[in-house]
């Protein structure tokens, strides 16, 4: 744990899970409300350190775009940016908390674009913060039927052998023969786009992988004393594999599970980009990466950022189940 | 030895680049569908083969209709019957002659029922094709039909060799012949030879398929393409700052606009079609989502079309969409789903999402589905009972320019999908009767007449909700003339000269 890319991992993972808890609070406005009148704003623009009389601090100048005349800063007047203020009210954890308190705004009736817009006038910075909880919740969901479905299998299969094993193991290698976002892809068009499909899908494609590992690992822990010691005393062979056979391949399973969170997310945001995924005005990364690229060449910032936040994110577990395996693998 | 290969590679390249001299690339957004003109729907499809194949009649980018293979008509007079002088003198691209045997051969393949040609309805008024001598061909209608001859200036009823694949070796009388067709990537043409009329001034002509927008003004930008076809709106300004590029920007007879389903409710009710009309902001969306590269509607069809007259709009008024939406029995609105196609049109997405933020503040909670192009085709294109689409995006181009096909097929009750192009189930007997009145009567003064008051009809009936008539932007490259941007969505090279 003194690894140094290590706690650059959790450092990234724990500041992403922050966002995910405190992402109205983070996020200074809706992430699907529109501006037409202010498209694909770069971040900086309007933005001044320091008041029109000399006050520090963040103040802000009206933008607006059109097409006629263009991207407008109206310096005559300025408003300051301030932290902890109320603005428009917000609900989070399905209804359980409401406030209006955000981190922070403008004192003001203009906005601070601190990422800048997209193309439809939406702040960038609350997209991107309320599309954490998205990309986090597919992770979550997918790991949980890879594990629900995959686990279960590979210790039968590994446990009981024989043709048990031949069977479960030919339908495994089936479904390893597809890539994994191939096997999404073709999931998510047979059932219908949607977050919901997504989050089957890309959990569906981590089973194989789960049944593999654990087979695998089953196949160590079954000979080992202990357990020839619970079948002498009778145990029943299935409440032998929950009690003893499993609990003793768990490391694998958390490290697969670190690294499988980086593969999902990765596979929504690719389902997003190709339209298979999130429905628009959704701030999935995915779907707001594609939607970018169509402005690459005139507002490069609408792509970038989810960009980065999918990089990062996606580095952060990885490098998370890198340091866990060095932790829970005494080999290594 | 060596000077000898050195010396061929210098012929070679000095070929090369005479040719590339001589040979104008456009870059289109999509590989045609088809190059058999009775198949294809699409208009990239269209703007490639009207190069190869040529119609009786042709409609000039002005709108006029004037003779092509046909040099001249008599019409009998209860308007049943039509005689075709055939152009002399034409040869098509494999060297056989044009007569009246050939376009009879053609205009029956078209209406033959295994080719199942989409456009079928264009010429099925047409009972029987009778070649009189070598050039007169006689055209026996079933019933009195109006826009026959306008009809006839549709692409999709040129007349093609017959008895071929036309798919894989389209053969026609048109200016250029086909050389090859590098499928999801680009169609060859070069001058045809034998032409019967002016021949082209340059070589060649290829049509690249580029579907990456972004990819095909960097193209010409680098001046790989000469021409690229439908410039996002938010890269004009960044286009026409470079010295060697012009946007060009042509009206174009696509009318945009979101259609109801009138067997659901609660579309059923006019009230509630009126509220989402008034609900929307067409200019905001013009101006700001489009750039400015659309015209808002004022009729179902466009400027430039015969019987198209401003019938009435819908001012911005969310006020008056919530008194509606009361009366209507929605105080608080209602939840629908807004079907929107994704790269089809010029920012269809982005439109969607305007419209459904806009929506939202009467309201109106409009989910949005998109779907890959040919399964959202298909998908508002099952019949009433088994349709599930409530409010969907479409554009109709009228390419014919003339009314009676920016209305039969989208507003007449026989032509409900999957027979005809009626995706919003509309049914309105007295639309019906005068539709049916303006295609059988042929003295265009009535005819304009009526469709006034079938527009009237639709759109105080708010039969769908009124968009927008799309502009078509189009990047060239300097030292490019003579390049015809047909408000039918199609580049035509025929008088090209390139500097």
């Amino acid at each position: 744990m003194r690894n140094p890319v290590a706690i650059f991992g959790m450092v990234v993972i724990g500041f992403f899970l922050v966002i995910v808890v405190l992402a109205p609070f983070i996020a200074p406005y809706s992430p699907t409300e529109q501006n037409l009148r202010a498209t694909y704003v770069p971040p900086g623009v309007g933005v001044a350190l320091g008041g029109p009389e000399g006050q520090l601090g963040i103040w802000v100048h009206p933008v607006t775009r059109s097409p006629t005349a263009g991207l407008r800063v109206d310096d005559s007047v300025a408003y300051p940016v301030r932290l902890f203020v109320r603005g428009s009210e917000w609900t989070w954890f399905f209804g359980l908390v409401k406030s209006d308190l955000r981190l922070f705004g403008v004192d003001g009736p203009v906005r601070f674009y601190l990422l800048g817009t997209d193309e439809q006038g939406r702040d960038l910075l609350s997209r991107l913060v309320h599309g954490a909880w998205i990309s986090l919740f597919i992770g979550l969901i997918s790991i949980a039927i890879g594990i629900g479905v995959g686990v279960p299998a590979g210790a039968i299969s590994g446990f009981l052998g024989g043709s048990t094993d031949m069977i479960v193991q030919r339908v495994i290698d089936t479904l390893l023969a597809f890539p994994g976002i191939l096997l999404a892809i073709v999931l998510v068009a047979t059932f219908g786009t949607g977050l919901t499909n997504v989050m089957i899908a890309v959990g569906v494609a981590s089973v194989p992988i789960y049944a593999r590992l654990v087979r695998g690992s089953v196949l160590q822990v079954k000979n080992r004393e202990y357990v020839e010691a619970a079948a002498a005393l009778g145990r029943n062979r299935l409440s032998t594999l929950a009690r003893h056979v499993i609990p003793n391949v768990m490391a694998p399973i958390i490290v697969q599970s670190s690294l499988q969170m980086a593969t999902a997310i990765l596979f929504a945001a690719g389902l997003g980009f190709l339209g298979l995924g999130a429905r628009p005005p959704q701030p999935e990364w995915g779907l707001m990466l594609a939607r970018g690229r169509e402005y690459l060449a005139v507002a490069p910032h609408v792509a970038t950022f989810p960009g980065i936040a999918i990089v990062m994110v996606v580095l952060g577990f990885n490098l998370l189940g890198d340091a866990l395996r060095d932790a829970l693998d005494p080999r290594m | 030895m060596l000077r000898r290969i050195a010396a061929m590679l210098l012929v070679i390249g000095l070929f090369a680049l005479a040719a590339a001299q001589g040979t104008l690339i456009i870059a289109q957004g999509t590989d045609p569908a088809s190059l058999d003109a009775a198949k294809a729907t699409d208009s990239p499809s269209a703007t490639v083969y009207s190069h190869i194949y040529e119609t009786l009649y042709e409609l000039t980018a002005d709108g006029e209709v004037v003779p092509q293979l046909a040099t001249g008509v008599t019409v009998s007079s209860d308007n049943m019957t039509y005689v075709f002088d055939i152009r002399q003198g034409v040869t098509f691209h494999d060297g056989t002659p044009l007569t009246a045997n050939e376009v009879k051969a053609s205009i029956e393949q078209f209406l033959a029922p295994e080719t199942a040609a989409p456009f079928r309805f264009l010429l099925d008024r047409i009972a029987e094709v009778n070649v009189l001598d070598t050039y007169k061909v006689e055209v026996k209608l079933a019933s009195v039909f109006a826009p026959l001859i306008t009809h006839l200036t549709h692409s999709s009823t040129a007349i093609v060799k017959t008895g071929v694949d036309l798919d894989a070796t389209p053969i026609g009388t048109g200016p250029f012949e086909f050389v090859s067709w590098d499928r999801g990537q680009r169609v060859d043409l070069k001058r045809y030879e034998g032409y019967w009329g002016d021949k082209p001034g340059i070589d060649g002509l290829r049509f690249l398929a580029v579907p990456e927008s972004t990819t095909r003004m960097a193209l010409v930008e680098t001046g790989e393409a000469h021409v690229a076809v439908r410039v996002p709106p938010q890269d004009i300004a960044r286009l026409n700052a470079n010295p060697n590029v012009t946007v060009e920007q042509v009206s174009s007879v696509r009318t945009i606009y979101i259609y109801f389903n009138h067997t659901m409710e609660p579309f059923t009710d006019v009230r509630v079609r009126q509220a989402i009309n008034y609900a929307v902001d067409k200019e905001e969306l013009v101006e700001f989502v489009l750039g400015g590269a659309a015209r808002v509607s004022d009729a179902p069809i466009s400027p430039g079309v015969f019987g198209y007259t401003p019938v009435g709009s819908y001012e911005f008024d969310p006020e008056k969409a919530r008194e509606l939406l009361a009366e209507a029995g929605f105080p608080d609105g209602f939840s629908t789903t807004l079907y929107s196609p994704n790269g089809r049109y010029l920012q269809d997405i982005q439109v969607s999402e305007a419209i459904q933020s806009q929506l939202a503040r009467v309201g109106i909670d409009a989910q949005i589905e998109t779907l890959e192009w040919n399964a959202y085709l298909a998908k508002t294109n099952m019949p009433a009972e088994e349709n599930e689409v409530p409010f969907a995006m479409l554009g109709w181009g009228t390419v014919t320019g003339d009314a009676d096909y920016g209305h039969f097929a989208l507003f007449h009750s026989t032509q409900h999908v999957p027979n005809g192009s009626n995706r919003a189930f509309y049914a309105n007997p007295t639309v019906d009767a005068l539709l049916d009145q303006a295609r059988t009567n042929t003295d265009p003064a009535l005819r304009a007449v009526l469709y006034e008051e079938v527009m009237k009809l639709l759109w105080d009936d708010a039969a769908w909700l009124f968009l927008y008539s799309e502009t078509q932007l189009v990047a060239v490259r300097d030292g490019v003339e003579g390049l015809v941007i047909h408000p039918t969505e199609r580049y035509l090279a025929f008088d090209v000269s390139l500097r």
